[in-house]
């Protein structure tokens, strides 16, 4: 199945043809997405600048990914399962817009600098866990995250505008 | 009795409001600077309240907790309101005299009233609080007030671009 084959079926469930519909349920999705997303990226970057070295330069980095950690991806899962029912709402529509395909991948390079982060950077933790300035690699990984996140919330806003 | 469409119409027509709307993308880019204001300010509540309510951070101090976030929190609060303000001269009609803005408003005020007096009764009550294992059931109940203005706010602002 083609990607506008796809996002054709998407668009034509009951659900994504409720909420493009009827006038109230998508900007009740969006509210919640919108409650979901500032607290995956106020959480974030708490925990990117504590990387950095700018704040919490005396949390143990260990303790202060477990005790933001949970917030963060319970969030993202609520904003992800909203974007998905925006998206669907628009598919055909949402796949070819410029601002929704540089969001994505956005998120995509965000995800991918975490998991770099989690898998080779992280693993010298123990040695770094609480230096008030952590190693380049990890500063850049913290600098990087913030920067990608504000492009995502940008483009996730002009979306709304094209 | 004051006319919000006439108040509207009025800051519109100002040079300042002119220049905002001749200004390309002006709206999305400080809508963008308004939700980096609105995550920074929503992360750092939620996170105060969710360990007054023993949710999270059990193992922080209430008012080590209170005092790591308050100065973060009120710095976003002062951008919010600074690329608010840009916003609703941007589209004063649009913005004032909408009934989400001005619920939004009036919540504004009691939330942060609420989170002043909040703080005062955490500066009261900190040694006690502390050494205690579970909050009295008044902070608590607080702090999910608390959690669900900032809440209503966001979806309030959100809903003024849809009436």
């Amino acid at each position: 199945m083609s990607v506008i084959g796809f996002c054709e079926w998407l668009e034509s469930t009951s659900i994504a043809t409720v909420i493009r519909e009827s006038g109230s349920w998508f900007p009740w999705i969006e509210s919640i997405h919108v409650i979901a997303l500032t607290l995956v990226v106020g959480s974030i970057v708490i925990l990117d600048l504590r990387l950095i070295g700018v704040t919490s330069r005396r949390e143990s980095l260990r303790r202060l990914t477990a005790e933001l950690l949970p917030l963060t991806w319970s969030a993202f899962a609520v904003a992800a399962l909203t974007g998905l029912l925006l998206f669907a709402s628009n598919a055909v529509r949402y796949v070819g817009n410029t601002f929704f395909l540089l969001k994505m991948a956005l998120l995509l390079l965000a995800g991918l600098n975490m998991l770099l982060f989690h898998l080779r950077t992280q693993r010298s933790a123990q040695h770094w866990d609480s230096d008030v300035t952590p190693p380049p690699a990890a500063r850049f990984a913290g600098a990087a995250s913030i920067t990608l996140w504000v492009g995502i919330v940008a483009f996730g806003r002009w979306i709304g505008f094209t | 009795m004051l006319n919000l469409f006439e108040l509207g119409t009025w800051i519109a027509a100002t040079p300042l409001s002119q220049a905002f709307q001749a200004t390309s993308n002006f709206v999305p880019a400080v809508q963008t600077v308004h939700i980096l204001g609105i995550a920074a300010l929503f992360a750092c509540t939620t996170l105060v309240n969710l360990r007054v309510l023993g949710i999270a951070s059990r193992d922080r101090l209430v008012t080590a907790q209170y005092q790591r976030f308050a100065k973060p929190t009120w710095i976003a609060l002062a951008v919010l309101v600074v690329s608010g303000l840009g916003l609703l001269i941007a589209e004063p009609v649009r913005s004032i005299t909408t009934t989400p803005f001005q619920l939004k408003m009036l919540l504004l005020v009691a939330v942060v009233v609420l989170t002043v007096s909040l703080q005062r009764y955490f500066a009261r009550n900190a040694e006690r609080w502390d050494a205690a294992p579970a909050l009295p059931a008044a902070a608590r109940a607080i702090a999910a007030v608390s959690v669900l203005m900032w809440c209503s706010i966001i979806v309030l602002g959100r809903w003024i671009a849809y009436v």
